[in-house]
This record gives C-alpha cells, structure tokens and sequence, in this order.
C-alpha cells in the first residue's frame, strides 16, 4: 500500500516577507508597465474614431501609431478590404487632439529613419482650432500616397524614352540646322558690316554739304535781319511824320467850320450851351 | 528550514535584472554603434523589445541552474514509488514555481528599460522612457509572461523526472542534473522556435 501522495506533498512554509515583497515590486512594474503602454494606446483617455480610405493598404498594420506633429495621438484600430477594392483604415484618436483635426488635415504614411516604424502622419489643421463642432464634423480623412522607391524608379524608367527621344532629336536638329544657321548668322553678318560701312560713308559725304547748306542759311538769315530792321526803321519814320500830318490837320479852321453852330435862343432854366471851344487863331497858326 | 524550488528572493531578482541590462545594453552597442546613432530611440525599443522574447528563456534558465539540483534530488526520493507521485510533486510546485518565475520577468524588463536609459543618457529620460514603455506590445508582454509560465513548467517536470530515472538506474544525482540540464535546454530551444514561428507571428500581424 503506497501512502497518500497529498500527506507528501510539500507544505506551505512561514510568510515570507522578501518573497512577497518581490511579488508586490514585480505587482507594481506590472502596473507601471501597462500604465505606460496603455498611454499611448489611450487605453485611459476617451477616444474618437476617424477613417480614410485607400486604394492600397500597403504598410499599413493594426496597432500602427498615429502622430501629428510627431508626437503619438493614437494607433490605427481596423483595416477592412470594402466590396469596391478599396480599404478603409479606421484610426483611434485621442478626443484632446480631436481639435486640431479638421477638413485641411491629411493622412499619410510615414516613416522617420531607415529602421523607423512606420506610422500615419495627420497634418493638424489649425483653422478653426477651438471652434470645431465635434457633433457634426465628418470623420473621413484624406489619405495621400506617398510616392515610393519603387513607383519613383518605375516612373524614372517610364520617362527615360521619351527623354531619351528627345535628347536624340535635339542632336539631329543640331546636326542639321545648327551650322546652315552659323552660315546664315555669318552672311547676316557681314551684310550688316557692308550697310554699316555705307551708312558710315554717307554720313561723313553729307556732313560736308550740310555744313554749307546751314552757313548759306545762316547768310541769308543775317541779310534778311538787316533789310528787316531797315524796314522797321522806315516805317517808325513814316509813323512820325503821319502823326505830325494828322495833328496838323485836326488844328485846321476848315474842319471848325465844318461843325454845326449851337442853338441861337436856349430854353429858361436851361443853361446856355457853352460856347464852342476857341480854336487857335486861324491866322495865328499861319 | 525546507529548500523552496524556485525561490523569489534578492539573490535571483538581481540575476534576473543584471541578465535584461546586459542583454539590453549589449543589443544597444552592437546596434546603436554601427549606425553611428542613428534612431537611437528606435534601437532601444528594438532592444528591449528583444529582452522581452528572451526573458522567459532567461528566467528559466536562472530556474535550472540555480534549483535545478534541488529539483534533481526531489526526483530521486520519489525513485522508487509509481510515477502519480512525480505528478503530484509537479502539481505541487507548478503553482509556486510558475508565480515565481512570471514574477521575475517585470524585473528583467525593468532592468532592461533603466539600461537603455543608461545607455543615452543625453537624451530625455523621462519622455524616452515613456516612449520605450509605450513601444512596447502589451500582447508580446502577455504572451511572453504565459511563455514563462510554459517553460517554467517545462524545466520542473523534466529536472524531476530526470532525477527519478538516474535514482532508478543507480546513476549519481549530477549525472541526473547533467541530462536535465542538456534535456531542457534542447526542450526550452525548440519550444521557444516553435513559439517564435506561430505566436510571435500572430503579435506582430494583429495584436499591436
């Protein structure tokens, strides 16, 4: 008969205070631990649900951070294939950061250095900070690709043929016009040093017959001057002696009596004219 | 007073700390060096991170070496009775040894978080040390504290059963501890693949 495998069994020892000790440290990393891990999670914080859509849900994962500003606000929670190929990613956003999303802001992925993880950047959108309605905001963001290496080289191969072509036209334009268009510059050319050549000559021909035209002009100009101040000598001469005729004339006795003579008998009260200006003595003029 | 398998006491908290900052610390060397600094930061969440899917492997490891002889002898006195008696005596301490053990693992991170602090100390302790905290998987965390439980388990039952079969054959207690040794390792390897292959996938794939 084998005795009772439990009356065997190891007993229980005395509490033992560093063992528990240990066990309550060990308790409070725990808690320490999912604490911190819990933080960015926003495991403790009142979170709000945004989404995007993409056509490719490459480098996407669940659990992803969410940043803005580099700084982690929340982790991607879902990543659904829709019936139109399209994916849409459903983020987990802290409600502080909630305001500083808005309809400017974008979603794209992101990565800090060669051995970053990656993560989903959202541009914040500063605009209405502080007035957002959270109640009727639309929670779809939108979502930009970046371009990758591999689109990058794709395109590069795409747009080296037809660079390609273009360089080689370039060259056979070149080839061909390049130097009948060197052969025209230098007929240009020097037909343009022929008409300089010219012009120069007949400039320095009729610098000469100008020069006498304008000594001629200036004679002629010194001549007609000279009869001209001839002239206006002679006319203030002739004005003289016409004003002296004139006065003369108006001195004469014919023209006194040429005047009609006043009334003989004026009428009472009315003062008699005055008699007619004297004029000087006829024979005294003479 | 009795020998207890798998003590938590100072002697195996401070081993268990010093192996996470030395793997820690030395995974940031060999790392952070190369790159010439670059993603410092990055290279500390890497680091701890690796201390987190080897800290099961190093707890137990800790457990063999240290209570493995013990455990070894326990076997050998139950030699000679029916085998329900190794299960009892397994059962027994499972409880105990796995709580120890799961215990440990806090330690080693905590360990291994203060040593990538250490290691940059230019950098902003505080908000690092938020951020290493906050990079880490709580699943792995999880899985990894279940791993624990696992493998503790593992070397309990086969430092026990390997001291009964040398009792058995007449064989001494170190040549017992000598296969339990090699056994375990060989068991805790291939368990540790076989869990790197399927549960360290299924984290990295949903459970961030």
């Amino acid at each position: 008969m084998s005795p009772d495998p439990q009356r065997r069994s190891p007993r229980p020892g005395p509490v033992n205070l560093e063992r528990l000790a240990l066990l309550g440290g060990s308790g409070v990393l725990t808690l320490l631990l999912l604490l911190g891990m819990g933080a960015p999670r926003n495991w403790w914080t009142r979170t709000v649900e945004l989404r995007f859509r993409t056509y490719s849900a490459a480098g996407l994962s669940p659990g992803m951070p969410v940043m803005i500003s580099g700084y982690p606000v929340g982790r991607v929670r879902h990543i659904r294939l829709l019936n139109d190929a399209q994916v849409q990613v459903s983020l987990s956003v802290g409600a502080e950061q909630e305001a500083m999303i808005g309809r400017r802001s974008r979603a794209r992925l992101a990565q800090d250095n060669l051995l970053g993880k990656a993560y989903i950047a959202i541009s914040p959108d500063l605009s209405d900070l502080g007035h957002a309605d959270i109640a009727s905001r639309e929670h779809t963001l939108i979502y930009e690709t970046d371009p990758s290496l591999g689109f990058l080289i794709r395109d590069l191969a795409a747009s080296r043929i037809p660079l390609q072509q273009v360089i080689s036209n370039t060259a056979k334009l070149m080839n061909k016009r390049l130097p009948r268009s060197l052969d025209q510059l230098d007929r240009t050319l020097v037909s343009g040093q022929r008409l300089a050549g010219s012009i120069e000559r007949e400039v320095v021909g009729g610098s000469g017959s100008l020069q006498s035209s304008v000594s001629n002009a200036t004679g002629n100009l010194e001549t007609t001057l000279s009869s001209v101040q001839s002239t206006l000598a002679e006319i203030q001469t002739l004005a003289r002696s016409s004003n002296t005729l004139l006065q003369s004339i108006s001195r004469s006795w014919l023209l006194q009596l040429l005047q009609p003579a006043p009334p003989l008998n004026p009428a009472p009260g009315q003062p008699a004219p005055p008699p007619p200006q004297a004029g000087p003595d006829p024979g005294a003029s003479r | 007073m009795a020998h207890t398998v798998g003590r938590l006491d100072l002697g195996s908290t401070a081993l268990a700390g010093l192996a996470g900052a030395a793997i820690s610390m030395g995974l940031i060397q060999l790392l952070a060096e190369p790159l010439e600094q670059v993603a410092t930061v990055d290279v500390q969440e890497l680091a701890v991170q690796t201390t987190v899917l080897a800290a099961p492997l190093i707890v137990c490891l800790l457990l063999l070496l240290r209570d493995g002889p013990h455990m070894v002898r326990q076997g050998a006195r139950l030699a000679d009775r029916q085998p329900r008696w190794l299960r009892q005596l397994w059962l027994a301490q499972a409880w105990p040894v796995s709580l120890n053990m799961v215990a440990l693992v806090p330690y080693v991170l905590a360990a291994a978080l203060a040593a990538a602090m250490a290691t940059r100390p230019e950098l902003d302790t505080i908000s690092d040390l938020s951020l290493l905290v906050g990079s880490l998987n709580p699943l792995m965390l999880g899985f990894g504290l279940v791993k624990t439980v696992l493998f503790a388990l593992a070397t309990l039952w086969i430092t026990v059963q390997q001291g009964a079969r040398a009792a058995r054959r007449g064989l001494p207690s170190t040549t017992g501890l000598s296969r339990a040794i090699t056994i375990t390792l060989a068991v805790l390897l291939v368990l540790n693949l076989a869990w790197a292959l399927t549960a360290d996938a299924l984290i990295s794939n949903v459970g961030r």
